[in-house]
């Protein structure tokens, strides 16, 4: 019963879609509000019937309903509950559903809290909302059905279960909060639509998506880190970035998305960059939907990608009808997108924000390059040529210290044009900074890409301390308030710009982490019971190994004393060989799995991977890797979001 | 069984149709004037707040005099018209 229940939500979902249209196409027409209230109702049992149909299949997930197609293939009776909840976005269909689950709530949001601020753009807005929506809806009911019987000819006892991979409580975190973001990202893009439709294309569009963007834009970073930490402790390659398709389909909407943010700073303050903001707007709109696509299609190969389909060309039309649109709409207005003022000085933030825009946008389109090449190439050649990490790494590193750079060059800059006296007032300590910073490198022996980075740290660090710094001392000025308070008040008052700041400052944590990697070492060996190997200041014995069986797999335990080279106990690691469904009669479908264990410090990690045993002569075939300063990246990550949540903070009226 | 279920179905269709179709039949056709004050009310506080953000950018020296006063003119300006609006909608 239920799973009619849910179909029969989708299908009535989908026709109450193209009724809300309809309705405000009216409404549109006769500006008669009777047709705006029945499109605004029809919109909300959209959103309530997409969250209903979610809700369904999480039931049914939960009550192990073999029967529907979906239930068996990702989950089993062994599956613990949190992965059955999990199961939702695991397969095709089920992160279609979920895709639509979140614009639904999203879009509820928005109709409840505009419900009494109707502007002009509010129509069109919640219109083009129901198309992204309705586009959903057509998927999980023609294409993608979650709700569709299995197909046996006897009755399904127990399911597939989930991929092991996708056992892992990153995983209950890291795909919600990247669909947020990616979703998120369709709030803004239907404000921007509406407002090039009613030529509104001043600051008020502006001003109404701030804080949407924000949101998506914060869930975007924290899903993209959150990406990067599983891929760490999961993967068990030691890194955390390896510029895979699905990780770059994250990253590209996160770049235009950061430029984004920044642009629309200029545009509210001096009426700038309005086409430039469409631009990014519309593409980063684009880009997520590319991003799903990426991820959902299996057009390409890829560690975080677990679904193969025909989907792509449903997408691929939505992706080239959005592009025709928004390129035809932005081409129309181009007259009423003119700026209302002119950059008139190299040494102007304007300019700042300007270039900061432009290495988003080539670190962009440098990562979009390498993405789809192999594709092009299989099509243009009928040979798939991979780009490797070498070919992002070479590219982007030294766009983004580039980057790093701006981070510290643009707050230091005043609007308009920097006068010499007031360039040389902000630019001193940071200079001096980065130039301390780099002749302690350069004794200290250091000859490679952190001999830049290290010192653009410290430039970007000693920005960002000189801005609070200006503003603690204009409040002790003018309201005589001690440090402290008018650290506090500055914050407090000036939300939006402090908690910016605060974004920057994770930033530079976050690079540091990232210039850990040019001191990587790693070593494999084979180590039998009581044995003892040396590696990089350490020295690894192998206790024990033990062996456990739990409900969804077996395990083997290896028991790993760490001794630094004053033979004092570093830490014991206990990094596990382990197979899935070893309760399956047919042993191809058991599947290995490494889960590794890490033991993290301020300045290392010392990694340990469990790659192999031999059963019989109790000998660990181990993979240890002593990764620096990688804690400084989830660090940052942390500072990242604070700095958000203090720019999202609503401030008192 | 089934019963229930096909009546449940009917029921939930036939409110949504009357949810959705209501105001329709009795609904006001022009648009309320209490929306409008509550939006102009939210455009003159992000417009206050655009004040403060420029008199702060002012002080630590991020503006010059010139841009400050201009600037200044040009939201007090737009929120002389919002204001007047606004008495015209109360």
């Amino acid at each position: 019963m239920t799973p009619v229940l849910g179909s029969i939500s989708l299908s009535l979902g989908l026709g109450l879609a193209a009724i809300s249209i309809f309705l405000f196409s009216v409404f549109l027409q006769k500006a008669d509000y009777r047709f705006f209230v029945g499109g605004w109702r029809a919109a909300v049992l959209v959103s309530a019937l997409s969250i209903l149909a979610t809700f369904l299949l999480l039931n049914e997930l939960l009550a192990s309903n073999f029967d529907i197609r979906y239930v068996a293939h990702y989950t089993s009776l062994e599956t613990p509950t949190i992965y059955k909840v999990t199961a939702l976005w695991a397969g095709q269909s089920g992160s279609l559903l979920f895709w639509l689950f979140i614009l639904s709530v999203y879009t509820l949001i928005v109709l409840f809290k505009y419900r009494n601020s109707y502007t002009a753009l509010m129509p069109w807005v919640i219109i083009v909302l129901v198309i992204v929506q309705a586009f959903f809806l057509i998927l999980v009911n023609f294409v993608e059905n979650p709700f569709s019987p299995t197909v046996a000819d006897f009755v399904v006892a127990n399911g597939n279960g989930l991929n092991p991979l996708l056992q892992n409580l990153t995983m209950a975190i890291h795909p919600p909060t990247l669909y947020l973001g990616y979703v998120g990202f369709t709030i803004p893009f239907a404000f921007a639509i509406a407002a090039l439709i009613t030529k509104d294309t001043g600051s008020v569009w502006i001003r109404s998506i701030r804080r949407w963007t924000l949101i998506a834009w914060l869930f975007q970073s924290a899903g993209v880190i959150l990406g990067g930490w599983w891929a760490y402790q999961e993967l068990g390659w030691g890194g955390y970035w390896a510029w895979d398709p699905v990780e770059n389909a994250s990253f590209m909407p996160w770049l235009t998305g950061t430029a984004f943010l920044h642009s629309i700073i200029i545009q509210e303050k001096k009426g700038m960059l309005k086409t430039w903001n469409m631009i990014l707007i519309l593409l980063t709109f684009t880009l997520c939907i590319f991003g799903t696509f990426l991820t959902r299609s299996g057009v390409m190969s890829s560690v975080h990608s677990f679904a193969v389909s025909d989907l792509g060309p449903v997408f691929l039309g939505f992706i080239a009808l959005i592009l025709v649109v928004c390129t035809v709409l932005i081409l129309v207005r181009l007259p009423i997108l003119k700026s209302e003022k002119r950059i008139e000085s190299f040494t102007s933030r304007e300019s700042g924000f300007l270039f900061n825009n432009v290495i988003f946008l080539v670190i962009c389109f440098a990562v979009f390059w390498g993405t789809i090449f192999p594709v092009l190439s299989e099509a243009v050649r009928g040979e798939k040529i991979t780009v490797g990490a070498p070919f992002f790494n070479q590219v982007n590193v030294p766009i983004g210290l580039l980057l790093l750079l701006f981070t510290g060059i643009g707050p230091l800059l005043a609007w308009r044009r920097t006068s010499n006296q007031a360039f040389v007032r902000n630019f001193t300590l940071p200079i001096l900074t980065g130039l301390i910073v780099f002749i302690a490198c350069f004794i200290l022996g250091i000859r490679n890409t952190t001999l830049v980075s290290f010192p653009l740290v410290g430039f970007v660090l000693a920005a960002i301390l000189t801005e609070f710094q200006r503003g603690i001392r204009s409040r002790t000025s003018r309201f005589n308030e001690s440090i402290f308070v008018a650290l506090k008040t500055l914050i407090s008052k000036n939300r939006s710009r402090y908690g910016g700041y605060i974004v920057h400052l994770g930033i530079v944590f976050m690079f540091i982490g990232f210039s850990g990697n040019a001191f990587d070492s790693e070593l494999e060996f084979a180590l039998k019971k009581g044995e003892v190997k040396e590696f990089d200041g350490y020295n690894f014995e192998l206790v024990s190994i033990q062996t456990v069986e739990r409900p969804n797999h077996m395990a083997w335990i290896a028991a790993l004393n760490v001794w630094n080279i004053q033979h004092q106990l570093v830490t014991r690691l206990f990094p596990e060989k382990r197979v899935y469904f070893h309760r399956d009669p047919n042993p191809d479908k058991r599947q290995p799995h490494s889960e590794l264990d890490i033991h993290t410090t301020l300045n290392k990690d010392i990694y340990s991977i469990f790659s192999g045993i031999d059963t019989e002569q109790q000998i660990a075939y181990l993979k240890i890797m002593i990764n620096p300063l990688v804690w400084w990246v989830w660090f940052g990550g942390y500072v990242l979001v604070f700095g958000t949540l203090i720019s999202l903070w609503p401030a008192k009226d | 069984m089934n019963l229930v279920f096909t009546t449940a179905v009917i029921a939930l269709f036939s409110s949504i149709v009357w949810y959705v179709i209501s105001p329709l039949l009795e609904g006001e056709s022009t648009i309320p004037l209490r929306i409008n004050h509550d939006n102009l009310d939210r455009k003159k506080q992000v417009l206050l707040r655009q004040i403060k953000e420029l008199e702060m950018d002012h002080h630590i020296g991020n503006i010059s005099d010139e841009d400050f006063n201009a600037g200044r003119q040009a939201l007090k300006q737009e929120i002389s018209e919002i204001i007047a609006e606004l008495k015209k909608v109360s």
